[in-house]
């Protein structure tokens, strides 16, 4: 075998080669950045992000502030979306109330999204028995109605509190950890289906098996050229799973599941305001709903668009 | 040439049997017989070329030889280990003298990895180069040796071309310097232009480095050139096998013989006689009894056109009653030499007057 010059050694692995290669990550982002729906909704999930963080440092004491002088004002100047029953900002609300929501959208699916994946790539490599307990664990899952498995685990979860009298301590009866947790542990079914899906097509692909040929091993075949070519679906999974979450929480909420009285969430206001409507106080009802409106519409434009971008079938090859 | 090699076999395959599992009828279990039966030995430095049609079960044959498959049968003699006596742990560290290239430019690459992690994936699993550096110069060699540029090493598969694909399969399977590789159709999916030179690659390479081969195709043109023996493959079974040479200038199975009748010849002015096979290759999980080549064969029907009931027998393929020779519906033929040659193997009733 001829010599290869230092110099070209040198050269790669200082990464100064003159044209590297472009990986389907970077692909895929160029073109979703050329996508103009996807960077507008991009930016509206970037927005509700940051009021999510800042709503919480500019109105901490929100829950507290009763002014019944000024309960059931319409919209004004002073208070531009309006005020409940106890003379608090609904917009002020509205604002918390999307830290809950994206809060327990983004835990949920920490929890939901790795637990699918996890679960599918392993039941569809390694088959057998390992794919049949674990197609049984979903089915018995999926057969149970999605708001029926979440109120019995919420239920279950009443009084439980983990890590207590740590910085940690989850109150799982009445705080927002009882939600995600609830919603995580339950929605990972479909994620898992895809998955398993999935590995069972790419596990016969030849570069699996060139992998097996080659003497590596398996469980470096699964996390190696097995999971990296799934990456993708949890991306979509994740920012999907957002809108389930979201609207489970203000199910939840709504039907006094959810998080506990003094916490401020789209789904206790909708509950609250359910009254107002018919005498002619519509703007904490409609505060809510439009804004669970625009982030829902939002993340689900932009799933799909991220779903366009990093579909591997859609490459030119 | 190959008289003197004979005796030095780095490959020895004894009755191996390679069969796939399908949902039957109730309590039946049935099995698609991939590979049925085959015996072979592979001299040292040689070719050894498998033809046969799609679904002769060539490609199984290949994969279950380097152990990737597990047969119900047979035995498989890599340098004189038993390859499936081996444990886990053990046939991993074999693995670094058998290799693979896939017919497939595609899907044989893992498109999330970058083309240097593909080729050093072998150093890296048999711990061959032990610093980074060190492994970066062994892959730029590689690529330098497939007639790539050590650049292209921080690319991706998907910015290559079919044939430059194939190259970095190529250059993944001599990674780990092995002595055996079993080219599983490599010039099948490339532009006939590109076949050529991948085939001289591949020759370059086993006389560079002393390679056994086995190559699978499913026509013997682009045998004719590389091979040193040629087994023709039917319905999980040999046919015939021989060195190329008799094999082309003496087939023996009427399957060979039409097989070599489809080979293109540059002889405009040459008769040519056409031996056009009728109908498909029936399903192996249920192969026609006696010889699996009787339905189609051009040979029996000749034979038996001129004979009396009691030495034939009606069977009816492609729901056309034929009259074939008894002798080829109810015994099946075995892989016998050649009495004049006992190089020369064949599995057919009637040899060839």
């Amino acid at each position: 075998m001829e010599e290869v010059s230092e110099e070209i050694v040198e050269e790669q692995l200082k990464g100064k080669t003159p044209k590297v290669g472009r990986s389907l990550w970077a692909d895929a982002y160029h073109r979703l950045k050329r996508d103009k729906v996807a960077v507008v909704c991009f930016a509206v999930i970037v927005l509700y992000v940051i009021i999510a963080i800042i709503s919480s440092f500019l109105f901490p004491n929100w829950a507290e502030n009763y002014d019944y002088e000024h309960a059931n004002l319409p919209p004004s100047w002073e208070h531009p979306l309006g005020t409940d029953d106890f003379g608090r900002s609904v917009l002020q609300e509205t604002m918390l109330g999307a830290r809950t929501s994206l809060t327990v959208g983004v835990m949920a699916n920490i929890i939901s999204v790795p637990l699918g994946m996890l679960l599918g790539a392993i039941a569809g490599y390694y088959g057998r028995f390992i794919d049949d307990f674990i197609v049984w664990l979903y089915t018995t899952l999926a057969s149970v109605p999605g708001i029926i498995r979440l109120i019995a685990i919420k239920f279950a979860f009443q009084d439980v509190v983990l890590f207590a009298n740590t910085p940690f301590e989850m109150d799982l009866g009445g705080g927002m950890s009882g939600i995600y947790i609830a919603l995580g542990v339950m929605s990972w079914v479909g994620t898992c289906r895809l998955v398993r899906a999935e590995v069972m097509k790419i596990r016969e692909l030849d570069y699996v098996l060139a992998a097996q040929a080659i003497g590596t091993r398996r469980i470096v075949i699964l996390f190696r050229h097995i999971m990296p070519n799934l990456l993708h679906i949890g991306i979509i999974q994740f920012s999907l799973g957002m809108v389930g979450a979201i609207t489970a929480e203000v199910i939840l909420s709504y039907l006094g599941l959810g998080v506990g009285t003094g916490v401020p969430s789209w789904g206790v206001m909708i509950s609250a305001a359910r009254m107002d409507l018919v005498v002619g106080r519509w703007w904490e009802l409609s505060s809510a709903v439009g804004a669970m409106f625009i982030i829902i519409l939002a993340l689900n434009i932009f799933g799909d668009r991220l779903r366009d971008a990093l579909d591997p079938r859609l490459r030119t090859a | 040439m190959i008289e003197q090699a004979r005796d030095d076999l780095l490959v020895k395959v004894e009755g191996l049997r390679t069969w796939f599992p399908v949902r039957g009828c109730l309590f039946r279990k049935r099995y698609v017989r991939a590979v049925d039966g085959v015996s072979l030995s592979i001299p040292r430095g040689k070719t050894l070329a498998v033809v046969g049609e799609s679904g002769s079960g060539k490609t199984t044959l290949g994969r279950t030889i380097l152990g990737l498959i597990q047969p119900v049968d047979g035995k498989v003699f890599f340098d004189g280990i038993d390859i499936f006596s081996l444990s886990r742990r053990q046939m991993r560290r074999l693995r670094r003298r058998m290799q693979i290239i896939f017919q497939d430019p595609v899907s044989s690459l893992n498109p999330r990895m970058i083309v240097g992690s593909i080729i050093a994936e072998p150093l890296k699993v048999h711990h061959i180069c032990s610093t980074r550096r060190e492994r970066n110069k062994r892959v730029a060699e590689l690529l330098l040796r497939v007639g790539l540029e050590p650049s292209h090493a921080a690319r991706y598969p998907h910015e290559f071309s079919g044939g430059q694909r194939q190259r970095i399969g190529i250059a993944r399977a001599l990674a780990s310097e092995p002595d055996f590789i079993v080219c599983d159709e490599p010039v099948s999916a490339l532009d006939v232009s590109i076949q050529a030179q991948i085939l001289n690659l591949l020759k370059d390479l086993q006389n560079e480095y002393n390679l056994t081969y086995v190559l699978i195709a499913h026509n013997l043109a682009v045998v004719e050139h590389f091979a040193d023996i040629v087994a023709v493959m039917y319905l999980g079974k040999i046919v015939e096998l021989a060195d190329r040479d008799e094999l082309y200038s003496n087939p023996v199975h009427p399957y060979t013989a039409s097989l070599l009748s489809a080979v293109p010849r540059p002889e405009p002015n040459r008769k040519r006689t056409h031996v056009v096979l009728t109908g498909e290759m029936p399903s192996p999980i249920n192969p026609p009894p006696g010889c699996a080549f009787h339905p189609r064969c051009p040979l029996t029907r000749r034979i038996a056109a001129g004979l009396s009931a009691d030495e034939t027998t009606e069977v009816i393929s492609q729901g056309e009653r034929i009259k074939v020779m008894k002798r080829c519906v109810e015994v099946s033929p075995l892989l016998e030499p050649m009495v004049d040659n006992p190089h020369h193997y064949h599995a057919c009733h009637f040899k060839k007057a």
